[in-house]
């Protein structure tokens, strides 16, 4: 098993390579004379030299790549543009909330999606089973931003249930937390939720047809346990790591969730940066959630070789 | 073995398996067709019944049926009466029958290679088997997995016991699945084509442990097959199955030097056997034409059309399976079968 | 992002059901025997395909919408019942059904159906433009990937590994950061961002063909490789193409939805129901419906686009 984990850690080098170079060419976008754009109009002659000066505009191409990459990888993004602050350190601030949020999303996917795949699965072609089809497309088809905005119209405006805006860190009132937390992780959770039902009720419907089923059936076993012991054990492995992928479009997704909820995260942040061409603070979180979605890949993908057992018996032997 | 004739043994409970007037059909979206007709047979205490026949014939549908694992999706029981030891399996909900399968009749399948769950270890997939029928406990059932694969010939079972599948070989998995079924000792073992996706050295080891399990446990299997080889083997006697029909039933010494059915004859015929190839002539016979598909079952005799003897008396009414002596055909033209049968060497 | 190395456990399917079906199946074979002259499934194309998806009745009713949509488009500057930068200040914040205004109105009492209507034509052509975009940064990477193999394919997957894995909002922000907003700004970052989509199912269809034995004709007679590629290979792997092509539209419709909702996108006095959605959100309190009929009309484009993919995967449909 160590030996497959060390073969997957090495695989992140080269995709984390391609994404800083994708990352620091992003300068190399900006129209025109870089130190100008971003100054703005009214900018001073002295601004734009210092602009220039700050983010080393002046030198070769690949000089300032290299420089860049070096003070990346010791974790250093330079400062913002706008606020001064060094740009790790703004985003590490943000991360708590945007990681609640993801995970949240997440938690909900799971537990709509599971119970939903494997009734619509059990009973093939049932009421169920249509019902999840129209659902999972409606889901799928709904932006979480829309989805987000319903849910405030509904439930905060009409019924007052929830309050539709604003964040209260986990650790100031775990409720209230909760309290604001649970629209926006409902409105990201849709998306995932549809994707990961409609995995399982294929993965399921194709496992109930394996030969090994019908062994089961012949050993006696009662069909809840064929079912929930036998199927969803082979079935559940390919939706859950697809819970990967979901995740990095959950970081998306929660950019504009965020601003829908009031909620201050990573994607206020970025919206910040972009309104304010803030070419730092910019690079700094394309890097940093290209490095999350890595990790939470590589997570994914430990926990698969864990749980197949051809992987994790056949490296150990 | 000689004296065991076409009738089921009588043990001193009746036949452990009855099955009479059995009948089931098939639908789908756009047909729906008979596929098993009016099939009957038993196998007495510690017999071997062979279920012979080619692909289509339903054989493997009469094995599933019995076990009731039939998906109610497609299939139907239309008619008949399946008993095991007395008890009418038809009659039970389906968490009765749960409870007799596994227990009483256990059931093995052809693809050893996709029989077992490759999510757990074959430790684990025995020892819940005895856990379900036999009420033990997890350790307990743990150490009987352990016996049940050193029985079926597993060495260091004590190792191999938390082994997967893949793991394993065809040949050994196919004894895992023997040990599966055989654990909680049951009444009748349905052996589905067993050997059929075995090499030949292997498919000889299964038998042979097979046939040794037999003996130990006194046990009855219904032997499903369509190679008269594994035939003259293991079985006590033979049921020939063809377009869903039982067309013969003999001991089986008697079906290889009496066949009472034309295509039964036709079947010994174009096998090749170790001396004879075929005729004198050495051409290999093969039947002519192929089966009817269910839904398209002739009128009258449904081998009819690739029989040499057959006139247009066969194909008007149905024929009935009637006794021969000591054996059953559905032939009106017996005694011109017996005429025109070979003895194989 | 890359997938494990080894391969899922599941095992060929199909239990062996005795006189209905085959006992055993095995993979599909390709008509082997067929002339290499007629690349075999060449019939994906012709009439089988169309009539399967004719009869999927709910992916017609997809289309049907999808078409009325482009139609709205062309023809939307003269069915609106106002024109869509109309202000009308005492009419401000109108509910659906007023009189005169069927959906209302918004904050600067605009009719909100024809500036649904205008928005229509927009966000068609961005999508359009996205795919567009999309399809000729990855459709070329994907056929040399697929087709010459080794290196190249390698280098090709490291490259859309790591462009798949940055969440697709955020490359978009930093494309459109660097960039500046604008609407062709953000669709330059759209066929960035699903470029990788066209170079994995061309890659795919091209691995899957190439072994076929009307490529492996053509090639022992000597045909050049970009006369294989574009005469025996792009018509076959053309059917998968059509259906990222419906899904991707879906999914850049979200997309500039997304960016112009954030601004950064459509810019005024132009609207997209994105921009529309961003800019009612803000008076939710005074009018909630600003929000629901813009949300609404994506959703329905979506769910129409997604809807006629999935038909047209499933009447192409593998040989199993």
């Amino acid at each position: 098993m160590g030996r497959y984990v060390a073969r997957r850690l090495l695989l992140v080098i080269p995709v984390m390579l391609i994404v800083s170079l994708l990352s620091f060419s992003l300068i190399l976008l900006v129209p025109g004379d870089p130190a100008v754009t971003i100054a703005g109009q009214s900018a001073t002659r002295e601004q734009i030299a210092a602009i220039r000066d700050q983010l080393g505009l002046d030198r070769p191409v690949v000089v300032q790549y290299i420089s860049w990459l070096g003070h990346a990888l010791t974790g250093d993004f330079g400062n913002s543009l706008s606020t001064g602050q060094p740009v790790v350190g703004s985003i590490l601030d943000r991360l708590p909330v945007m990681l609640s949020l993801a995970a949240g999303a997440l938690v909900i996917a799971v537990i709509l999606g599971f119970p939903a795949g494997v009734a619509a699965a059990v009973r093939r072609d049932g009421v169920v089973d249509r019902l999840l089809g129209v659902g999972a497309a409606t889901g799928l088809a709904l932006p979480s931003y829309f989805v987000g905005m319903l849910l405030i119209i509904l439930v905060a405006l009409n019924l007052g249930w929830l309050p539709p805006t604003g964040y209260t860190p986990i650790a100031t009132d775990p409720v209230d937390w909760l309290a604001h937390i649970v629209l926006p992780c409902i409105a990201l959770g849709l998306v995932p939720a549809a994707v990961l039902a409609r995995q399982l009720r294929g993965a399921m419907v194709t496992a109930l047809d394996q030969d090994y089923v019908r062994t089961a059936d012949a050993k006696g076993l009662l069909r809840q346990k064929v079912v929930y012991k036998h199927a969803l054990k082979n079935a559940a492995i390919a939706p859950l790591t697809a819970l990967g992928t979901q995740f990095a479009l959950v970081v998306g997704g929660s950019v504009v969730v965020e601003q829908v909820f009031g909620i201050p995260g990573l994607g206020a942040l970025a919206i910040n940066a972009v309104q304010n061409r803030d070419i730092p603070l910019i690079q700094g979180i394309v890097v940093f959630t290209a490095l999350m979605v890595q990790a939470i890949n590589l997570l994914v993908d430990i926990s698969y070789g864990w749980l197949n057992p051809r992987v994790r018996v056949a490296v150990a032997r | 073995m000689s004296a065991i004739s076409a009738e089921p043994g009588q043990g001193p409970t009746g036949p452990v398996l009855d099955v009479s007037g059995l009948t089931v059909e098939v639908h789908t979206e756009d047909v729906r067709a008979e596929v098993i007709s009016d099939v009957s047979f038993s196998i007495g205490r510690g017999e071997t019944l062979g279920l012979v026949g080619e692909s289509g014939s339903g054989k493997s549908l009469t094995s599933m049926a019995i076990m009731g694992l039939l998906p109610k999706r497609t299939f139907t029981v239309t008619g008949g009466r399946v008993s095991l030891g007395g008890d009418d399996l038809t009659r039970l909900s389906r968490k009765e029958l749960a409870s007799v399968r596994g227990a009483r009749m256990a059931m093995i399948f052809q693809e050893p290679m996709t029989s077992l769950n490759p999510a757990f270890t074959v430790g684990q997939q025995i020892a819940e088997t005895l856990v379900r029928h036999k009420k033990v406990s997890k350790r307990e059932a743990r150490r009987l997995a352990v016996t049940a694969l050193s029985d079926v010939g597993i060495s260091a079972a004590e190792r191999r016991v938390q082994a997967y599948p893949h793991e394993f070989s065809g040949g050994m998995r196919q004894r895992v699945m023997i040990a599966m079924a055989l654990c909680c000792e049951p009444e009748l073992l349905i052996a589905d084509e067993p050997t059929t996706a075995l090499d030949v050295t292997i498919q000889a080891q299964v038998l042979d442990l097979i046939r040794h399990l037999r003996e130990t446990v006194g046990m009855s299997i219904l032997f499903v097959t369509h190679d008269l080889g594994v035939v003259a083997d293991i079985c006590d006697r033979v049921v020939v199955m063809y377009a869903g029909q039982v067309v013969e039933q003999s001991a089986v010494d008697r079906l290889f030097a009496h066949p009472v059915h034309p295509y039964t004859a036709a079947l010994l015929r174009s096998t090749p056997t170790n001396d004879a190839a075929g005729d004198a002539r050495g051409h290999l016979h093969s039947i002519p034409g192929k089966p009817p598909a269910a839904g398209e079952f002739p009128h009258g005799c449904r081998f009819a059309h690739r029989c040499e003897l057959a006139l247009p008396a066969c194909s008007e009414q149905e024929i009935e399976l009637l006794p021969v002596v000591d054996q059953l055909s559905r032939c009106v033209r017996v005694g011109a079968t017996a005429e025109r049968r070979e003895v194989p060497a | 992002m890359t997938r494990p190395p080894m391969t899922r456990s599941q095992a060929t399917p199909t239990p062996s059901t005795d006189g209905v079906a085959p006992a055993v199946a095995v993979e599909p074979v390709e008509a082997i025997g067929a002339p290499p002259a007629a690349a075999p499934r060449r019939r994906l194309l012709g009439r089988p395909f169309v009539r399967r998806l004719v009869r999927n009745k709910i992916a017609m009713v997809a289309l049907a919408y999808i078409l009325f949509l482009i139609v709205i488009a062309v023809i939307g500057d003269w069915i609106a019942p106002y024109p869509p930068d109309a202000q009308d200040p005492a009419a401000a914040f109108l509910s659906p059904f007023s009189s005169g205004h069927l959906l209302g109105t918004d904050q600067l009492g605009r009719d909100v159906l024809s500036r649904l209507i205008a928005a229509d034509r927009i966000a068609l052509v961005a999508a359009a433009q996205a795919l567009g975009l999309s399809m000729l940064i990855g459709i070329p990477p994907g056929l040399l990937a697929g087709y010459v193999g080794r290196f190249a394919d390698n280098a090709v997957m490291r490259v859309t590994d790591a462009v798949q894995s940055l969440p697709p909002l955020i490359i978009a922000l930093g494309i459109v950061g660097a960039l500046g907003p604008g609407l062709s700004h953000a669709m330059l970052a759209l066929g960035f961002i699903f470029a990788p989509n066209f170079v994995r199912i061309t890659r795919a269809a091209v691995l899957e063909l190439r072994e076929e034995t009307f490529v492996e004709a053509s090639r022992s007679i000597g045909t050049p490789a970009w006369q294989i590629v574009l005469r025996r290979i792009v018509p076959n792997a053309l059917p998968p193409v059509l259906v990222q092509v419906s899904l991707v539209a879906g999914f850049a419709l979200t997309a500039e939805a997304s960016l112009s909702l954030l601004g950064f996108g459509v810019q005024p006095p132009q609207a997209s129901w994105g921009s529309m959605l961003g800019q009612g959100y803000n008076f939710i309190y005074q009018q909630p419906w600003l929000v629901v009929f813009p949300g609404c009309a994506i959703a329905l484009a979506v769910l129409a686009f997604n809807v006629f993919g999935d038909g047209l995967r499933d009447s192409i449909g593998r040989r199993k």
